[in-house]
């Protein structure tokens, strides 16, 4: 794994440290990082489901609809539905305004789910993560801290042209203190 | 317009697939302006499809191709056996009859290979039959 150091264009400008994943709360409010320990058995090929799109603007509605479908199912609170589309929107703007900034490609929106939790990952084939370079469409750098506050624990990584965010969400992911 | 791919989906979890089309068939419609009424026709037809796609799916994988053309959403649904793709689509409902044939403003059936094929919904603002 491959991770730039401190700020970065893809994921808002956010301090995130050396390590390949960071749970919310102390590690991440210290730009620390740990081993992220994402539920084992979760290969893309076991994913429950997939969605595959342009990276163009109008599929992050699609992206968020998705995930909004199977929270329904999982019967989560409105609170959990509204916390957890935010953070995937935010991920997947990060996959489209900056992993192909010079050509078109695809990303790809995978989701497990089980009772009480719920992964995501999104994925893109794009430039990887790279030092933040001031430029218009840098956005205001709230996307990764938003993730980092809405999931129980976020994890990148860029290797062999695949950069990934994964995320995991339980019903009551959302920090009181963030 | 000409047809743009809008997506892809694989879903391998039954219970989510209905859910999971739903919404992201309503965020199409939205995309092209479907009117409200064409919009909840959209989601009543991606809902019967999939139940519908759960008896018929070839390896307990259901695969959605999203589409839309011409202010229209299209729907492939496949690969399904071959010949199987047109039963969904007459598949009656008792009292209520071939529900997806109404709801819809086109169907095809295109062949895969010999054995599969794949089943195209288009719904637009045309309104069903």
């Amino acid at each position: 794994m491959s991770q730039a150091d401190g700020d970065n264009a893809r994921f808002g400008g956010f301090g995130h440290g050396n390590g390949s994943g960071m749970a919310r709360g102390e590690d991440a409010a210290r730009g620390g990082a740990h081993v992220a320990t994402l539920l084992p058995g979760m290969t893309l090929e076991r994913a429950d489901v997939e969605l595959a799109m342009p990276a163009e603007p109008d599929s992050v509605a699609l992206a968020r609809q998705m995930v909004r479908g199977i929270i329904d199912r999982l019967g989560w609170s409105d609170e959990s539905r509204t916390d957890i589309s935010i953070a995937v929107t935010e991920a997947c703007t990060n996959a489209v305004l900056h992993a192909y900034p010079d050509s078109t490609g695809d990303y790809e929106v995978f989701a497990w789910a089980e009772p009480d939790k719920l992964v995501v990952a999104v994925r893109d084939h794009g430039q990887g993560i790279s030092p933040r370079v001031p430029s218009p469409s840098a956005g205001l750098g709230l996307g990764m801290p938003l993730m980092l506050a809405i999931a129980d624990e976020v994890n990148f990584t860029s290797e062999g042209g695949v950069t990934e965010v994964r995320m995991r969400f339980t019903p009551g992911s959302r920090r009181e203190d963030a | 317009m000409s047809r743009a791919s809008a997506g892809r989906l694989t879903m391998r979890a039954e219970d989510l697939r209905e859910p999971v089309l739903e919404r992201v068939v309503a965020a199409l419609a939205a995309r092209v302006d479907l009117p409200l009424d064409r919009l909840s026709d959209a989601q009543l037809a991606s809902s019967v499809l999939i139940r519908s796609a759960n008896r018929h799916a070839v390896d307990g994988v259901v695969r959605v191709e999203l589409d839309v053309e011409d202010g229209a959403v299209g729907l492939s649904v496949g690969p399904l056996p071959t010949g199987e793709g047109s039963q969904m689509v007459a598949e009656d409902v008792p009292g209520v009859g071939p529900v997806l044939e109404r709801l819809v403003d086109d169907w095809s059936v295109e062949p895969i290979d010999d054995d599969t094929e794949t089943l195209r919904l288009s719904i637009g603002a045309g309104g069903a039959a």
